[in-house]
């Protein structure tokens, strides 16, 4: 399977394997489990989409057409 | 003479006075109270006696008189040590009834070089209060010292502290140095064996301490030998500290400074770890407590490594404390001491108050320096200090959640969610849905009694002009939690408890949903995974579409689909005509619209760029009527070349025309657009003679598909309207369905018509997301167990979406651009 070889967190190679149910897996360590659980329950996870400067171009004048 | 001098000297007389009681008083002292002395007299002390003698020659070797000290255990049990030092002074000493200096040194207490700075000892050292040698002397069986200097060699042997041989001048030597040879009185110490890797450790270390002095041990008894020489002594102590880690920057950060007679030397270097490892000695004696040269280094780092942070700004969500710089620290703080003073429970802990300030000023300022020269050094190890804050809070935070008991699973239920009625884990499921309102839907149109419905925000920020930012509300997560009712990073046997048999996520058809999708995947991977593991998670497939023909109803569920069906009913029953009389139909219509279609995007992108069609047509199109690649402005002149040799044969010629190197135009990532001479334009595009090369890529994608299209006879001039004739559009093609017939200018028109024409008599509705759908639309598309499409997740998807969610998040801006432009499709279908 696909397996992401570096922790999420630290970005250190994980060993830990994902058939085993004791394991941090995907991390590395409980402690970076733990910070990217913090992480979500805080909400500081975000998708971001880079927007295509010709669209944000339009939408500009656009915006400034409705304006006027 | 007086009455008292008088007896004074008949006491001379009888060779009996005060200062052989003083002696005996010294080493009988000693031999009685060992522990006091040497600590105590198990392994430990034991070994301290070799210590003690190597500390005296290291001292030789520190003050520059001695280059190499050597250790030797002699195969009956005893050990020598020498150095190619001064050697020990061997004259009378008058004020000590004219003892010779080396019987005074090895039986008095408080008597050696290091208390008289004249002496030639610049800064105290460890062996300074003056115990070591006579506590070795007293306490070993017997003792033989062995002195080269001034052109002889000195003997002297004790027993048990006593002398056996008084001092003999042996013969001639043209060398200097001292010798010591004893062996540990058995009965004084227990165990009376050396071992030779408990010295190796500590003459190594020793080594590392004192740069440039050449250690030897070799063992008699068992041929083992060692020899240690750092040249850079500290960092290649820390280097050996770290050796088996991996380091957070190579090079080791070297400290050095020195006031008030306080001589600082401290190297440091993080490992990725969280574990400390800091050796701290003060005049080469190791402190396990630490001391004040500790504390000294800490306080300072802490505040160097927060001054970095703050000006670099990157503690925003927290400000560590001195604890989180200290992970992955690794560190030997070395300090020379003139009077150093030790306290604590095993005596080793630095007291001097001084110390403290002395450090933290050398290491404040050397620090600053350094992350000021090294600003890729001082933001790793900031950023390692933010993550161990974070780490704490995390913990806290999860030790709270335990506190609050089972605030994440049991105890309440999520204010909003929707339960069912069924507890059996067979038939019941749990909808996360994307956004209130399709949850309120989803709601009327469930069945209540297997399926429960909880809604979920996604955000969606626009944080900066060029980014969308979407995230999950805070609090929908411990919800997921709570719904679910399993604990994060739940096993197996937790997975068996969830009170749901399925998940469901059910989030808009378009991008947007399919980025919550991702959030929502990563996170089931990353902190439920027994549940994808075990094949709980399911992906529901809302439709896209909603195509009604009379009373008929359908749903098509992505824009690819809806297009191609509706061009496929446009192609039966219709033809096209060009004016040449040529007519399309059937399978050469459905390979020309493919081709056309084919064209629409790498056409699309060259619109976007601003490049009119027609214009590149008419000036710069080839003899056989494709388009060239490469785009050159000089200034406010454009020039079009085809390939790259022609465009660089150009360039060498404007070069040489000019007799100068051309210079080339700003880019700020821009695509370039048509030069223009409006005011304040000018400084960016019209700068005179500047180069702007650029090459179209989908210019090549074109040209591809018009040779394939030359077999159809169709050309560049059918893909721009030809323009008017007698004030009359053009229009060179008709589509000829039944009797109607659609007129168009050109072939960027086909596909729009052809759609218009397959959707006559349908009527479409696009869902903008899952909102837009009725309660009995959502039922029968996505809920209706007997009619839905679910798709089952496993471990390998939800990889998949770790995967594409750390691009998307994007830490790592350069490969995230690229992953992008490769996976922008899987992204958008990530459960087909």
């Amino acid at each position: 399977m696909i397996q992401p070889q570096t922790c999420p967190i630290c970005r250190k190679v994980v060993t830990a394997k994902a058939n085993d149910a004791q394991s941090a897996f995907p991390f590395c360590s409980k402690k970076c489990r733990d910070v990217d659980f913090f992480r979500w329950s805080e909400g500081r996870y975000a998708i971001i989409e880079e927007l295509d400067p010709h669209m944000i171009e339009l939408q500009r004048l656009e915006q400034e057409g409705e304006d006027e | 003479m007086s009455e008292q001098e008088e007896s004074q000297a008949d006491l001379e007389k009888t060779g009996y006075d005060e200062s052989n009681i003083r002696a005996l008083e010294g080493v009988e002292g000693i031999r009685t109270r060992p522990a006091m002395y040497i600590g105590d007299t198990t392994l430990r002390g034991l070994h301290h006696l070799v210590y003690e003698v190597v500390d005296n020659s290291i001292d030789e070797c520190v003050n520059k008189f001695a280059t190499t000290v050597n250790v030797k255990i002699n195969a009956d049990g005893s050990v020598s040590c020498s150095d190619d030092g001064r050697g020990i002074p061997v004259g009378e000493m008058p004020e000590m009834n004219n003892r010779p200096a080396l019987e005074v040194v090895l039986t008095e207490i408080h008597a050696g070089g290091k208390f008289d700075r004249e002496s030639g000892y610049k800064t105290g050292t460890g062996g300074l209060h003056g115990v070591g040698i006579t506590a070795v002397n007293a306490l070993s069986e017997w003792l033989e010292a062995e002195v080269r200097r001034e052109g002889h060699v000195w003997t002297l042997e004790f027993a048990q502290g006593a002398i056996k041989t008084p001092m003999q001048k042996l013969g001639k030597t043209d060398k200097s140095g001292t010798k010591i040879t004893f062996k540990p009185d058995a009965t004084i110490f227990p165990d009376t064996k050396f071992l030779y890797d408990t010295l190796t450790k500590r003459l190594q270390e020793l080594a590392f301490l004192n740069a440039g002095i050449r250690i030897r041990i070799n063992d008699e008894r068992s041929g083992q030998s060692d020899e240690f020489y750092y040249e850079e002594g500290l960092i290649e102590f820390v280097r050996h500290l770290n050796r088996t880690e991996s380091v957070l920057y190579e090079d080791i950060i070297h400290i050095e400074g020195e006031q008030e007679d306080v001589q600082v030397d401290i190297a440091v270097q993080h490992n990725d770890g969280s574990h400390e490892n800091v050796r701290c000695f003060a005049n080469n004696i190791y402190n396990l407590e630490g001391g004040t040269h500790f504390s000294g280094f800490r306080g300072a780092l802490t505040r160097t490594v927060n001054a970095y942070g703050k000006k670099a700004n990157l503690f925003k969500d927290y400000i560590p404390s001195g604890d989180d710089f200290r992970e992955g620290l690794t560190a030997v703080i070395t300090v020379r001491v003139p009077d150093p003073q030790f306290e604590g429970q095993t005596k080793t802990k630095l007291g001097n108050s001084e110390v403290e300030g002395i450090v933290q000023t050398v290491v404040n300022e050397k620090l600053t320096k350094f992350f000021e020269e090294n600003p890729g050094v001082a933001k790793k190890i900031a950023l390692k200090g933010l993550l161990a804050a974070e780490a704490r809070e995390a913990a806290k935070k999860a030790r709270e959640m335990v506190r609050r008991k089972g605030a994440l699973t049991t105890g309440g239920l999520p204010e909003k969610l929707r339960d069912c009625r069924s507890r059996e884990l067979d038939i019941t499921e749990l909808y996360l849905v994307e956004g209130d309102s399709a949850g309120g839907s989803a709601d009327t149109g469930r069945d209540s009694n297997i399926q429960a419905i909880l809604p979920l925000r996604g955000k969606i920020l626009n944080v900066e002009k060029a980014q969308l930012v979407k995230i999950l509300d805070n609090a929908e997560i411990s919800n997921i939690f709570k719904a679910v009712g399993v604990p994060p990073g739940a096993e197996l046997e937790d997975v068996t408890k969830r009170r749901y048999g399925k998940i469901i996520l059910m989030t808009d058809a378009d991008v947007d949903g399919s980025h919550i999708r991702t959030l929502l995947l990563t996170f089931f991977f990353r902190h439920m995974r027994e549940l994808v593991n075990n094949g709980c998670v399911y992906v529901a497939q809302p439709p896209l579409y909603r195509v009604t023909q009379g009373k008929k109803v359908r749903y098509v569920q992505t824009q690819e689909e809806m297009m191609g069906e509706l061009v496929e009913l446009a192609l039966s029953g219709s033809n096209l005509e060009h004016e040449d009389g040529t007519i399309f139909e059937g399978e050469m219509l459905e390979k020309l619209v493919k081709l056309v279609s084919e064209l629409e995007e790498p056409l699309g992108t060259l619109d976007r760029r601003g490049i009119d069609l027609k214009f590149l047509s008419l000036n710069f199109a080839t003899e056989d009527g494709l388009l060239p690649q490469y785009r050159i402005f000089l200034g406010k002149e454009q020039f079009w070349f085809s390939s790259q040799e022609e465009m660089t044969k150009f360039l060498k010629e404007e070069e040489a025309k000019r007799g100068e190197e051309l210079e080339i135009a700003d880019d700020n990532g821009q695509p370039t657009e048509e030069p223009t001479s409006e005011e304040g334009q000018e400084d960016e595009f019209g700068k005179e003679g500047a180069l702007q090369v650029t090459d179209l890529h989908e210019i090549r994608t074109i040209n591809e598909l018009l040779k394939q299209l030359r077999g159809y006879g169709m050309k560049l001039k059918d893909f721009y309207s030809p323009g008017n004739r007698n004030g009359e559009p053009i229009f060179p093609f008709n589509i000829n369905t039944g009797g109607n017939v659609v007129r168009l200018t050109n072939l960027r028109n086909l596909l729009p018509s052809m759609r218009a024409i397959g959707e006559k008599g349908l009527k479409l509705t696009r869902f903008k997301g899952l909102g837009e759908m009725n309660s009995e639309e959502l039922w029968e598309t996505s809920m209706d167990p007997a009619q839905r499409v679910l798709l089952q997740v496993g471990m390998q998807d939800a990889a998949a979406a770790d995967e594409i969610f750390r691009v998307l998040m994007g830490d790592v801006v350069e490969p995230r651009r690229e992953f992008i432009e490769k996976h922008a499709l899987d992204v958008k279908n990530l459960d087909v």
